[in-house]
């Protein structure tokens, strides 16, 4: 059984076809959305243009997270090519947590979210792992130590006499 | 058919633990003091990753803490290659709110400026007090002294403001000073000559003197450059002792600079 998300439906311009790593579901894009995977963009210049689909197997991603990404390079398929935020002050520039960018990473699970940042890492897609990495941030904003261990189900690994150490370090509270 | 379970491990996700490292550096470069502080004891990979080599998060943290002021005098700057130490000493700059009146802090956060008042002398504190360790202070008077300029240890009690041209540090219990101009050490109101060495040059305008502390001896000295002027405050309490200077000179500026334990040698 092959499920095919068809997303793009515009004739005549070069279509690609992503497998997931089930080897089952397909998702056709055009271009638009294909270049804004730096590494994708790099691997197809190099190829020769075809009549027929492209076919890129992923098989590192899964279909509910390609799902996830498609659908946030298609919000973007008509914008600008993203630029970085760069430069000394980049880190003090962020968007609000009611931009689109955040609020679709909201509506996804953490383990969707971060599935989603690894494949954005993966393929290289700079707007969306600034994005992941942003939502991260309001994540762990203003949260303990103990609810950051449960949000991100980190263990603590510190014995009680390091963190006591790293508590009184002067640099904080 | 087992084969294909380790299929794709290592990239499937199920959690943040197999986020790669610049990522989750990027990601605490978005937060502020607190955060990265709550995030830095989560666990070993965290914090190992916020005191990275190239310092990334403490880069982050000192463009958003310090003032603008201080990020863009090359003098300061150039004293903290390591942004850790930036921020660390910026945590123990003079305190806005332990101030005598008469005085306050300028803008860049580690100069603190005496307006022109006639016949009192004036104080101020550090941020931060320190109990235990050594501990080591950079000062610089980039003005003329006066009468009294002087540089030393205080208790949180000790006050802050006072009538005449005094050294106020020293003549009480809660207080030690080093009176860089007529050179003397004052320790429960008795002067001492300081340093010993008769022989030492004078300090100067914009030089940089050392205030070194060691909690757990109870002594302190000074040093400028490579020359230690000798111990110049014995017996000091066990209690939280902060770095002070008091000044009477009008417009005097006096910048102070936490660095840390000492290289002892």
């Amino acid at each position: 059984m092959t499920a095919t998300i068809e997303l793009e439906s515009v004739p005549f311009i070069q279509k690609f076809k992503l497998i997931a790593s089930d080897n089952k579901t397909e998702f056709i894009i055009d271009e638009k959305i294909l270049n804004q995977s730096a590494v994708l963009k790099e691997m197809m210049e190099i190829q020769d243009k075809s009549d027929t689909e492209i076919t890129i197997p992923l098989n590192q991603i899964s279909a509910e997270c390609l799902g996830n990404v498609i659908k946030f390079c298609k919000h973007y398929e008509d914008s600008e090519p993203y630029l970085p935020p760069i430069g000394p002050t980049a880190c003090l520039s962020r968007p609000s947590q009611s931009h689109w960018d955040m609020v679709f990473l909201k509506s996804l699970s953490s383990k969707q979210l971060f599935d989603i940042i690894n494949a954005a890492n993966f393929l290289n897609i700079s707007r969306l792992i600034d994005a992941g990495c942003f939502r991260l941030g309001y994540m762990t904003e203003n949260r303990t130590v103990e609810e950051i261990r449960r949000i991100f189900q980190e263990s603590g690994d510190f014995s009680a006499v390091e963190e006591e150490q790293i508590r009184n370090e002067p640099l904080w509270n | 058919m087992q084969l294909n379970v380790r299929k794709n491990e290592g990239f499937h996700t199920r959690d943040i633990r197999n986020l790669p490292t610049h990522v989750m550096e990027l990601i605490f470069t978005f937060l502020d003091l607190n955060d990265v502080f709550s995030s830095m004891l989560a666990c070993r990979r965290w914090y190992s990753i916020i005191y990275g080599k190239q310092r990334i998060v403490f880069k982050s943290l000192v463009l958003k803490t310090l003032p603008k002021a201080a990020l863009e005098d090359v003098r300061i700057v150039n004293i903290f290659p390591d942004s850790r130490d930036f921020l660390r000493a910026f945590s123990y700059a003079w305190s806005p709110k332990d101030i005598s009146g008469t005085m306050s802090i300028c803008s860049n956060g580690f100069t603190v400026y005496r307006r022109p008042i006639a016949q009192c002398t004036d104080a101020v504190r550090g941020k931060r007090s320190v109990t235990h360790g050594i501990h080591a202070f950079d000062f610089v008077w980039h003005t003329p002294f006066g009468t009294a300029a002087v540089i030393g240890l205080a208790t949180e009690s000790e006050r802050l403001h006072c009538r005449g041209y005094d050294s106020l540090l020293g003549k009480s219990q809660f207080s030690w000073g080093w009176n860089i101009v007529d050179k003397v050490t004052v320790q429960m109101g008795k002067s001492n000559a300081y340093p010993k060495c008769p022989n030492i040059q004078p300090v100067k305008i914009g030089q940089k003197i050392r205030l070194i502390i060691d909690c757990d001896h109870h002594v302190a000295g000074f040093e400028r450059g490579e020359d230690f002027f000798g111990i110049a405050f014995t017996e000091l309490p066990a209690v939280p002792l902060y770095p002070a200077v008091a000044a009477v000179y009008g417009h005097s500026e006096v910048s102070m600079y936490y660095i840390g334990p000492p290289d002892l040698g």
